[in-house]
């Protein structure tokens, strides 16, 4: 039970908000989510399948099938068209064979960095999709590489649930949209 | 007069054959084509003085004026042969030199068996090439050793120069006897020269045989330079291997030898000076010899040797420079041990640095599709859950996001401890971030506690990272309700003062001891009681609280009795402060009196 003192007060701006309410983790920054709705990514799905006539599809590049086979049953149960692809190569070729809405990258892959592929990625496909980075690793330096290189998002997975990438993605894919319509 | 003339002649003449004598056993002794050259040199020139001193003036034999002619320029020769052993001269050199040689001892023969009766001035030349030779045979060696010498250790310095100076001042009385001719011919000018040429067999005889207390002399210039350079080999030495290589350098130069090197506890050549490792370790192998001192370290794990090898320059070594390495060798000893004991500290510490950062992000993934799989399943994506699975799952759930948060604290310890952690600075209400610390403490306060807030009226402003600060304080809050078993009100305090915000927490728990509050902000310190030890942390969140705080020019103090409870207080500079400060983190005194936090008594302890 919680009693404030000062039971007016209900701040001002969640400057952070954890997506692991329970935890006190100690959280760099710009690792999580920034503060927004989640929708209820069902509903958005089907409101995608029904305006456009196919689900959105996800290219999740990820290396432990562990992982990838998770977030599959959460993406596909939410709708979702899921392509796997466990390396740098695969997920390069299905990106130019099948252009996909949004990619789920992870940045320790077998043949190629993460990084190595967005900078692949860059020069080949200037207009590609949105790409997410989904990665062990936290540290600042590392999502300002990220970001510099044109991911719209950084997250480490441990800190994240299928779940909550699930209701994140319309407004991934939407962000994506506007990005590319900006820039054409 | 005459008499003292005389004397003084016949002290010299026995002075020069003691040389050659004593040069002789010295030979004997040490064998060696180096000290046989200077050996010949010295005999040759002690045998002619002797003949000079005893063939009848009035009548000389030519036989014995031959002899005593070559046997002068041999002695020369000799001398030249000794500077070749230590610097080779060049062929046409050689060549030149052996001319002279032989165009010399015609001119000897021609002067002593045809050019009796020839005119004075033809005399006096005949001498002068003769004695010209002997001075282009000594004075090369001379000026060759004396430009060497520069740089070489104190006491083959000291060698060189007196050797040096011990020719130079013979052929300096050569030339002027000769060129002087009847003008140096009083007593007094006799004499003179006499004492001079006198002068100069010590100084040559202490060139190849010092004394020992003459090497210590010699010594004590670089001594005074080691001693100075002791504290920077021993205390300073980045590792065993630049001390050992010191040590090295330092043993050689010290005590004059050419080259030394340091040996392992396990045998192995650590550093050498002036010696290259193969032939370091042969000699290491081949045990002391007479060029080779070996001084044992007394290392942990056995012993090793602190070596230095004679050379041309230095064939002799005393038993005073025996016990002197072996001081020596005490010392290095200590200093190695002790660059060990660093080395191996420093290597536990950067291991367990990586460790913490490489086992901390392996856990990550596992955790990850754990905590993925365990909220599905809460869920209910997987499938419907009867009442005890839902209650596992939310077991689960909640052990998995502590496992997620022990990780997170060894990531940012690990951070810490690379120097690889950077502090997000932004303007915030410190009552915020209270409060959303708050709320991330939630689920853990349960009906035995309450959490009061108790914040001011108005803003707080600092300028801190606002998701560290709010982790910083939600673990001083979870502390206090973990600590306090049996339930009680948890009172979260902010007040500002005089440029400094405080944010105090307040339990009812158990209180700290005095004896475990420096336990408390130490890395993975824990205080483990009886009441304690079932509660699980990683004892790290202090440390990090701490570290962190100070990180952003505050810090976090505690207060606590054992059984009433604890006030752990976050100092933070306010924004005012820190913009009057004009820098980003102004740092904040921690005072004692604690006016905000409750009255929980003795004992304190405060940062530091």
């Amino acid at each position: 039970m919680i009693t404030s003192g000062m039971a007016t007060g209900s701040y001002a701006e969640p400057t952070a908000v954890d997506p692991t309410p329970a935890g006190l983790l100690w959280f760099p920054g710009q690792a999580g989510f920034a503060g927004g709705e989640v929708t209820d990514a069902a509903l958005w799905a089907r409101h995608m399948l029904s305006g456009r006539g196919a689900p959105i599809h996800i290219l999740m590049i990820e290396d432990d099938p562990a992982i990838a086979e998770m977030y599959r049953v959460q993406l596909e149960h939410d709708g979702y068209r899921v392509t796997i692809a466990s390396t740098a190569e695969v997920g390069l070729t299905t990106m130019s064979e099948q252009a996909p809405d949004i990619v789920l990258l992870d940045l320790l892959l077998p043949d190629l960095s993460g990084f190595e592929l967005l900078v692949a990625l860059n020069e080949r496909l200037p207009n590609h999709p949105p790409v997410v980075i989904l990665s062990n690793y936290g540290e600042p330096s590392m999502i300002d590489r990220g970001r510099s290189l044109g991911a719209i998002e950084y997250l480490v997975k441990s800190r994240v649930t299928p779940s909550e990438i699930s209701g994140q993605i319309p407004s991934w894919v939407e962000q994506g949209r506007r990005g590319r319509r900006g820039e054409s | 007069m005459t008499q003292v003339v005389a004397i003084a002649q016949y002290l010299t003449t026995a002075a020069f054959v003691a040389l050659g004598v004593a040069i002789a056993y010295r030979w004997y002794r040490q064998p060696g084509r180096a000290q046989a050259m200077l050996a010949l040199a010295l005999i040759s020139l002690g045998a002619v003085a002797a003949i000079g001193r005893f063939q009848d003036q009035d009548d000389p034999s030519p036989v014995l004026q031959l002899v005593s002619t070559v046997g002068f320029l041999a002695s020369g020769y000799f001398v030249l042969l000794f500077r070749n052993e230590f610097i080779p001269l060049g062929r046409k050199a050689f060549m030149a030199a052996n001319a002279l040689l032989a165009v010399s001892v015609v001119v000897a023969v021609l002067d002593v068996f045809l050019l009796a009766g020839a005119p004075q001035i033809v005399m006096t030349l005949a001498v002068l090439e003769l004695i010209g030779a002997w001075a282009i045979f000594t004075g090369e060696p001379i000026v060759r050793f004396w430009l060497a010498s520069n740089h070489l250790p104190a006491v083959p310095r000291a060698r060189m120069r007196f050797l040096s100076a011990g020719f130079a001042v013979l052929i300096v009385i050569l030339l002027v006897t000769v060129l002087g001719g009847s003008a140096l011919q009083s007593p007094t000018a006799t004499l003179i020269i006499q004492l001079f040429a006198l002068a100069s067999v010590p100084a040559i005889y202490v060139s190849f045989a010092p004394p020992s207390l003459l090497r210590r002399i010699w010594r004590m210039s670089e001594e005074n330079e080691v001693r100075g350079a002791m504290q920077d080999l021993l205390i300073f030495s980045p590792s065993r291997q630049v001390l050992a290589e010191r040590a090295a350098y330092w043993a050689v130069r010290l005590m004059g030898a050419t080259a030394g090197f340091v040996t392992d506890a396990d045998g192995k050549v650590l550093a050498t000076s002036g010696v290259d490792p193969e032939r370091a370790a042969a000699l290491a192998a081949g045990g002391p010899s007479e060029d080779v001192i070996m001084a044992p370290l007394h290392l942990g794990e056995g012993e090793g040797t602190l070596a230095i090898l004679a050379g041309r320059y230095t064939p002799m070594f005393g038993s005073d420079e025996v016990s002197q390495m072996n001081a020596y060798a005490n010392s290095v000893s200590a200093g190695l041990e002790r660059a060990r004991v660093t080395e191996r500290m420093a290597a536990i510490e950067t291991n367990k640095t990586q460790f913490l950062n490489l086992a901390s992000h392996e856990l990550r993934g596992p955790v990850t599709v754990l905590r993925g799989y365990v909220s599905m399943l809460e869920s209910g994506l997987l499938g419907h859950l009867n009442e005890r699975g839902r209650k596992a799952a939310v077991v689960m759930a909640a052990k998995v996001s502590e496992m997620n948060e022990l990780i997170e604290e060894m990531i940012e310890a690990a951070r810490l401890e690379d120097g690889a952690l950077a502090l997000r600075l932004v303007e915030a209400d410190l009552r915020d971030v209270v409060r959303a610390a708050a709320d991330s403490v939630g689920p853990i306060v349960d009906s035995a506690h309450r959490l009061d807030l108790d914040l001011p009226e108005r803003r707080v402003r600092v300028k801190v990272d606002t998701d560290r600060t709010k982790t910083i304080i939600g673990n001083l809050m979870s502390n206090a309700i973990k600590y306090s078993p049996a339930g009680g009100t948890v009172t979260c305090q902010v007040r500002a003062r005089a440029g400094i915000a405080r944010v105090a927490v307040s339990d009812e728990g158990l209180g700290i001891s005095a004896e475990s509050l420096p336990l408390l902000f130490t890395r993975f310190g824990r205080v483990i009681t009886p009441d304690t030890e079932h509660l699980k942390g990683t004892g790290l969140g202090l440390f990090l609280g701490r570290q962190l705080a100070r990180m952003q020019g505050g810090d976090i103090t505690v207060l606590s009795t054992e059984g009433q409870g604890s006030t752990f207080t976050l100092h933070l500079p306010t924004a005012s402060a820190i913009d009057a400060s004009g820098n980003g983190a102004a740092p904040v005194e921690a005072d004692t009196s604690e006016e905000a936090s409750p009255p929980l008594a003795q004992p304190s302890a405060t940062s530091d």
